[in-house]
């Protein structure tokens, strides 16, 4: 007995449907690659105000965490006095603080923020237009087509995968239709973009591109403020107990080459 | 073979250890550098970053050697391929940063018998690079889009940390110190966690005889590395001299706050703890062994333990100079030690 196929696919299909679709991907994420590339910011000054407290607040946090390098608990004592005199004040702040506590800093103002929010969304606009319009593409005009068959049987759990817009319940699962096509061909590509680019970051970076939806930035006046932080630093250090590293360091040297 | 000298040359370019090798070594790693860049099979193999590194290790050899013409070529090509990549924006300050270093070698040539810099020149050739930088800078920040009418965001030549902290290393040639010191605190004042400010510092005020504060710069430095087993005997060696100055009485200044004894047990805590770091430490050993004797010297009451350490310190010593386990001049330096201190 010949075993006749579910469905007869004109072969012409291939060529019109499934070959265009795949082209179309693959030189549309080429093109998204190029243009991401573009709208990359170029580095830019860093505000030197910021730097200073970010550094002055680490400087603090080290000298809590590596006081032990002073030798003497006086010294200590008086390390201690001269960073509460020298970072209680608004002296190292980038910004000073309010003079109402209750008042809360606009996000909108805060120029980090909104470079941060104007180039999340030019990656996202140049990741989302190309798709949405590929997508408006392959619905229009090929909405419903069966463009191939698989040479192996899948589970009818891919059903909703290999067969979005397909609607008969009883057709074998191992055929694919034209969206489900362009679903595999959005998330399945990296070995064909590893070919193109011959450069793993960028590959990593377009599929991380395609796959992932943009961090959205911190907006300002949502987490502690410089001067929260450098309170919280000198109450740490306030109650830190002392115990010098090289008090011992005689005994121990001792203790490890006597027997040598 | 090449992938060996490939990662030579970057472990140098990453280490700078380029930067204080005798001059015999410095003219073969050239050599070695300007073959590696010159094939293309080798050189064409790294990726933008690597390149950057060989070059600039390139470019530090070539003036090193005194190869002004090459160092000169090789300025060109850095600028070409920083430009070219976009590894920094064009007007990058690094390479305004390189440049000045060559035009400085270049004031040196006719001028270091007379042990005197030109600065001027150079000052002048920052300003100005920093200025067009800046107004560069500025353009753009003020054409980009969302950024028109917001001062904040527009910067000035006091940004350019990099470039300011080539301003203040250019004093150093002066024979004001005080005026040098000012200078790298305003650094430090800027950015406290630049080790290097702080090193420096030090060592200015070492020069000009003020221990103590000497003494804080490096405190601070350990509080940013506090395992660098070099500063710890750095550390040790100015308590050997604040104990000098207390023996002294300070020849007129005041030296420390603490007597001569606790200055020598200090520098052992202290070389001890280099020691206790790495090991393998001559410079730690050494000081160790003169804070020790001079310590049993002078008749202060110390346990058996110092003794016992002197010991083995002297032992060590010898043992690093009879199996050869440090370099030449080390070696020069402990015999000299274990001579002058017997």
């Amino acid at each position: 007995m010949v075993s006749v196929p579910d469905l007869l696919l004109d072969p012409s299909i291939k060529l019109w449907v499934l070959l265009p679709i795949s082209i179309v991907m693959v030189l549309v994420g080429v093109l998204r690659t190029y243009i991401s590339m573009l709208l990359e910011p170029s580095p830019k000054l860093q505000d030197r105000k910021l730097i200073r407290e970010q550094q002055h607040l680490t400087r603090l946090r080290n000298y809590c965490n590596n006081r032990h390098v002073i030798t003497y608990s006086e010294e200590h004592t008086s390390k201690q006095g001269y960073f509460v005199v020298e970072y209680s004040g608004d002296k190292y702040l980038s910004q000073k603080p309010s003079t109402d506590p209750r008042q809360q800093p606009n996000p909108f103002t805060d120029a980090g923020a909104s470079d941060m929010m104007m180039q999340t969304m030019k990656a996202s606009f140049a990741n989302w237009v190309p798709q949405s319009v590929i997508m408006w593409w392959v619905n229009f005009f090929f909405k419903g087509y069966i463009i191939m068959k698989l040479p192996f049987d899948v589970t009818a759990n891919f059903k909703s995968m290999l067969q979005t817009s397909v609607n008969t319940p009883d057709l074998d699962t191992s055929y694919v239709s034209s969206v489900s096509w362009y679903f595999v061909n959005l998330l399945g590509l990296k070995s064909v973009y590893a070919l193109i680019f011959d450069d793993n970051d960028v590959v990593n970076k377009l599929m991380a591109q395609q796959q992932q939806p943009a961090i959205q930035p911190q907006l300002a006046g949502a987490g502690p403020t410089a001067q929260q932080m450098f309170r919280s630093q000198l109450e740490t250090l306030r109650i830190a107990p002392f115990q010098s590293c090289v008090t011992g360091s005689t005994d121990r040297l001792l203790k490890k080459y006597a027997n040598n | 073979m090449s992938l060996d000298v490939r990662q030579q040359l970057l472990n140098y370019s990453l280490s700078r250890r380029h930067l204080s090798l005798p001059p015999e070594h410095l003219a073969s790693l050239y050599e070695v550098c300007t073959q590696f860049v010159g094939s293309p099979s080798n050189f064409g193999q790294l990726d933008k970053i690597e390149q950057n590194s060989v070059l600039l290790l390139q470019l530090q050899l070539s003036l090193l050697t005194c190869h002004d013409i090459e160092a000169k070529a090789i300025l060109e090509k850095l600028t070409d391929l920083v430009n070219d990549d976009r590894l920094v924006s064009s007007e990058s300050q690094w390479l305004i940063y390189w440049r000045s270093v060559y035009l400085q070698c270049q004031s040196e040539n006719g001028n270091i018998e007379k042990g005197d810099l030109p600065t001027d020149p150079i000052f002048e050739y920052l300003n100005q690079a920093s200025a067009k930088f800046i107004k560069d800078s500025n353009r753009r920040i003020g054409t980009s889009l969302g950024a028109t009418g917001d001062p904040a965001r527009l910067r000035s030549p006091e940004d350019l940390y990099m470039l300011k902290k080539r301003k203040a290393a250019l004093f150093s040639y002066g024979k004001d110190n005080r005026k040098y010191a000012e200078k790298l605190l305003e650094l430090i004042d800027l950015r406290p966690l630049d080790l290097e400010n702080w090193c420096e510092l030090a060592e200015v005020y070492l020069a000009s005889g003020e221990l103590e504060k000497c003494h804080c710069c490096y405190l601070e430095v350990l509080i940013g590395v506090p395992f660098a087993y070099n500063i710890w005997a750095r550390l040790g060696e100015v308590c050997l001299l604040l104990d000098r100055v207390a023996r002294d009485g300070g020849n007129g200044k005041k030296g420390s706050s603490r007597d001569s004894g606790e200055q020598l047990k200090n520098a052992v805590r202290h070389f001890s703890r280099s020691i206790e770091l790495c090991d393998m430490y001559a410079r730690g050993w050494s000081g160790l062994y003169v804070a020790l004797k001079r310590l049993l010297v002078t008749g202060e009451k110390v346990g058996e333990a110092y003794s016992q350490l002197q010991d083995i310190a002297e032992r060590k010593l010898r043992q690093m100079v009879l199996e050869k386990q440090t370099n030449e001049s080390e070696i020069t330096n402990i015999k000299w030690i274990l001579e002058r201190e017997t």
